[in-house]
């Protein structure tokens, strides 16, 4: 199957790059737990 | 006729946006030509070719940053992994993708980097100089988000 990144972006990937870099992750939402 | 100058491509890998260290970026679309000659097909004195899988690359000159979340962090953090690679031919403060203004999205295996050492001699501007092996087949797209 070919693969066609308008299936998903960012990839999974692309994710973990930007949690290394500590940078916030498109579409993650924080939580009041989270901040706490 | 309008002509555009090749000075404000935009790049982003991993969702970084790292245009702003980029000095040269070459994205060449190519593909593996299978043999299709037959006996049948002797008569036109010629081989034939069909189109196979997609061996595109991407090569990219950038100038280095090793501030956090700069460019050689990005590299670094990509180093191994298959990330996204989006290019614009004209990127704006307001990037819009159309016809004119067409968006490439590709999937890149980051494998290989030249943090130090390109060219590495005193006198010149710390840079790299690579070309990605495409893992994904070149998308074109007139619409979208850059």
């Amino acid at each position: 199957m070919e693969l066609t990144m308008a299936d998903k972006y960012p990839t999974d990937a692309d994710i973990e790059v930007l949690k290394k870099l500590g940078l916030p992750v498109p579409g993650a939402t924080t939580t009041k737990k989270d901040e706490e | 006729m309008a002509i555009y100058l090749d000075n404000n491509v935009g790049l982003k890998i991993a969702t970084v946006d790292l245009s702003a260290y980029v000095t040269s970026i070459t994205l060449t679309q190519t593909f593996d030509e299978v043999e299709t000659t037959a006996m049948s097909t002797s008569s036109s004195a010629s081989h034939t070719f069909a189109k196979g899988l997609e061996s595109s690359t991407l090569a990219v000159d950038f100038l280095n940053d090793w501030a956090a979340s700069q460019v050689q962090a990005t590299l670094q953090a990509a180093y191994g992994t298959t990330v996204t690679a989006l290019i614009v031919p004209t990127k704006g403060a307001t990037t819009t993708i159309s016809a004119t203004n067409p968006l490439f999205t590709v999937s890149i295996l980051v494998n290989n980097l030249t943090p130090v050492g390109a060219p590495g001699t005193p006198g010149d501007y710390a840079r790299s100089s690579m070309t990605f092996t495409c893992n994904s087949a070149v998308t074109y797209a007139t619409t979208g988000t850059w």
